[in-house]
C-alpha cells in the first residue's frame, strides 16, 4: 500500500539525517535539568525553607509529583513542535519535495504519511522527556521522603496523556511547516511564539476573568489542560483567576490546531509547482 | 520515465545511498536497485558519504542514479552537463550513449549547444513556447559558405562578382554563399588570381538556432 510506503519513506528521512538526534539529546537534558532542579527545589530545600513558613511557595505532594513529571511536556513541548516544523520546511529549503513528489505523486499521501510519522516520533520524544523528567524526578522525590506517586494509577494516566500531548504537538509543527515553508522564519516564529509570546499571554489573560476564559483556548494551555499538570498551572493559580479546560477538550483543541494548519499548509504551499 | 531535474535536490547531510534508499521506499523500488544504480554512475565507492561534501559532477551522478532508479525506458535529463569537468562531460556522453543503445530513450534539454551537437540523434527547438525545429542536426547544420582570400582581393571580388556570386566582405577575406570551393577556385583560375585562402565553412549549429529562435529570445 502506496501510503505504508510513503510513511515508511518518511522514516528513512528523519533516521538517515542527525536532526532527530541532536534535538532528542537537547530535549532530554533541558527537560532532565528543570524536572531534577524543580524536584530538588521543591522536594528537597523547599521543606526546609518552607517550615519557618513565610512567603516560600510550596506543593503538597499530591500535585508536586505530576507538576514534576508533567515538566516533559508543559516546557518540552517545543521540541515537537520544532521536530515537526523542520521535517517539512527542510524539504523545501532543500528542493527535496521534487524526488519526493517524483517519487509519490499524490500529495495527500505524502503529507498524510509525514502527519503518521510525526506523530510516532512525537510520542516517542514524549517517551524520551518522560523518562528524564519521571526518572530524575521520582529518584530525588522518593530521596527526599516525597511520595513519586507511582503506584496511583493516575499518575499514569498523565504520563500516557504527556505522550499524547507530545504526539499532537509534532502534528502541529507539521502542519506549520507546511503553512510556513520558509525554514528561517518558521524557526524564529515557533520559539518566539512558545518560548517568548504565549507565556506572556498566558500570564496576562490569567489577571482577568473574561481574558482568562480565552487564555485557556491558548495551545500551551490546551496542551496543559490536556496533561492536567503543569508548573505553569500551578504557580498561576497562586495568583488566581487561572481556567482551564478538561484533558479532553485541550486534546480537541490541539488536534484541531493541527488539522487546520496541515489543512491550510496543504491548499497553499503543498500544492504549489515544485522545481 | 526517470527524470533529473535539479543537481541540488538533495539533503546535504544525507548519504547518497540513504537518499536513494528513501525514494525508492516511497516508489516501492527494490532495495537492491539503489547498489546498481550508484555502481552504474560510479558513486559505489562514496554512497555512504554526506552528499554536503560532494562535487557537482558528484552530484549529477547522483541525480542522475536517481532517475535511473526505477529501471525507466525514458529518461528526462535537464542539462546534465552542466558543472562538469571535460572528463565527467566525456563520461556522461558515454554513459547516455549506452543507455540509449539499450533500447531506452534519453531525452536532454540544454543550452549548451556545441554540447548538443555532440551527443544528440535527433532535435527539437523550442522557442517561448513553440515547436520551432524537429528533425536531425546534420540537416540544421547543413549551411555553409566558402571564404575566399587573394593578395589581390579587389581582383578577387571583381571576378566572383562577374560570376554572379553573393559576396560578403568579411576580416579574414571573402565569404561566398552558394558556392562551392571548388567553383570558387575554378572562377579564380580563369580570371588568373592566385588565391591565399580558400576554405569551406559551416554557419554552425549556433546560427541555425539564432536563426529558428531570433536573436531576441529571451535568455
Amino acid at each position: 500500500m502506496s501510503f505504508i510506503a510513503a510513511t515508511r519513506s518518511e522514516f528513512a528521512k528523519i533516521f538517515t539525517t542527525r536532526l532527530w538526534w541532536v534535538l532528542l539529546i537537547v530535549l532530554v537534558g533541558y527537560v532532565g535539568f528543570t524536572s531534577g532542579l524543580l524536584a530538588a527545589a521543591f522536594g528537597g530545600f523547599g521543606d526546609k525553607l518552607a517550615s519557618p513558613g513565610a512567603g516560600v511557595p510550596s506543593l503538597p505532594d499530591s500535585t508536586l509529583a505530576p507538576v514534576i513529571y508533567s515538566i516533559a511536556s508543559s516546557i518540552g513541548y517545543v521540541f515537537p513542535v520544532l521536530f515537526g516544523t523542520l521535517a517539512v520546511t527542510s524539504e523545501f529549503r532543500h528542493q527535496t519535495l521534487t524526488p519526493t513528489f517524483l517519487a509519490q505523486p499524490r500529495r495527500g499521501i505524502v503529507l498524510g504519511s509525514k502527519l503518521a510519522a510525526l506523530a510516532i516520533m512525537g510520542a516517542i520524544y514524549g517517551i524520551a522527556a518522560l523518562i528524564a523528567s519521571v526518572g530524575l524526578g521520582a529518584t530525588i522525590l522518593s530521596a527526599t521522603g516525597h511520595s513519586t506517586g507511582l503506584d496511583d494509577p493516575e499518575t499514569w494516566a498523565l504520563i500516557a496523556r504527556i505522550v499524547l500531548a507530545m504526539s499532537l504537538w509534532a502534528v502541529i509543527g507539521v502542519g506549520l511547516g507546511a503553512l510556513i515553508p520558509s525554514q528561517v522564519a518558521a524557526i524564529v516564529i515557533v520559539l518566539a511564539f512558545t518560548q517568548f509570546i504565549e507565556p506572556i499571554l498566558r500570564t496576562v489573560a490569567s489577571l482577568w476573568e473574561w481574558t482568562a476564559g480565552i487564555g485557556k483556548f491558548l495551545p500551551g494551555s490546551a496542551s496543559d489542560a490536556l496533561v492536567g499538570a503543569s508548573i505553569f498551572n500551578s504557580l498561576g493559580a497562586a495568583s488566581g483567576g487561572n481556567q482551564s479546560l478538561d484533558w479532553w477538550q485541550g486534546g480537541l483543541v490541539l488536534l484541531a490546531m493541527a488539522v487546520i494548519a496541515a489543512a491550510v499548509g496543504y491548499l497553499t504551499s503543498w500544492r504549489k509547482d515544485v522545481t | 520515465m526517470g527524470t533529473a531535474l535539479e543537481a541540488s535536490s538533495f539533503h546535504p547531510g544525507r548519504s547518497a545511498r540513504d537518499h536513494l534508499s528513501v525514494y525508492a521506499t516511497a516508489a516501492r523500488i527494490a532495495r537492491t536497485r539503489v547498489d546498481i544504480v550508484l555502481t552504474q554512475v560510479g558513486l559505489a565507492e562514496y554512497a555512504d558519504r554526506r552528499v554536503g561534501g560532494y562535487s557537482m559532477g558528484m552530484r549529477q551522478r547522483l541525480g542522475l542514479a536517481f532517475a535511473l532508479l526505477g529501471d525507466p525506458g525514458v529518461l528526462v535529463l535537464d542539462e546534465p552537463v552542466n558543472g562538469l569537468d571535460p572528463e565527467g562531460i566525456k563520461w556522461i556522453r558515454s554513459f547516455l550513449r549506452q543507455l540509449a543503445a539499450e533500447g531506452r530513450t534519453v531525452l536532454i534539454s540544454s543550452h549548451m549547444l556545441s554540447e548538443v551537437q555532440q551527443s544528440v540523434d535527433q532535435v527539437v527547438i523550442i522557442s517561448r513556447g513553440e515547436l520551432v525545429y524537429e528533425g536531425g542536426l546534420a540537416a540544421l547544420d547543413g549551411e555553409q559558405r566558402t571564404i575566399a582570400d587573394a593578395p589581390n582581393r579587389q581582383a578577387l571580388q571583381l571576378a566572383l562578382l562577374s560570376a554572379g556570386a553573393d559576396i560578403a566582405t568579411l576580416d579574414t577575406g571573402l565569404a561566398v554563399a552558394g558556392l562551392t570551393s571548388v567553383q570558387v577556385g575554378e572562377i579564380a583560375l580563369k580570371a588568373g588570381v592566385a588565391l591565399s585562402h580558400l576554405a569551406t565553412e559551416h554557419a554552425g549549429l549556433e546560427k541555425a538556432f539564432l536563426d529558428l529562435v531570433g536573436e531576441g529570445g529571451k535568455p
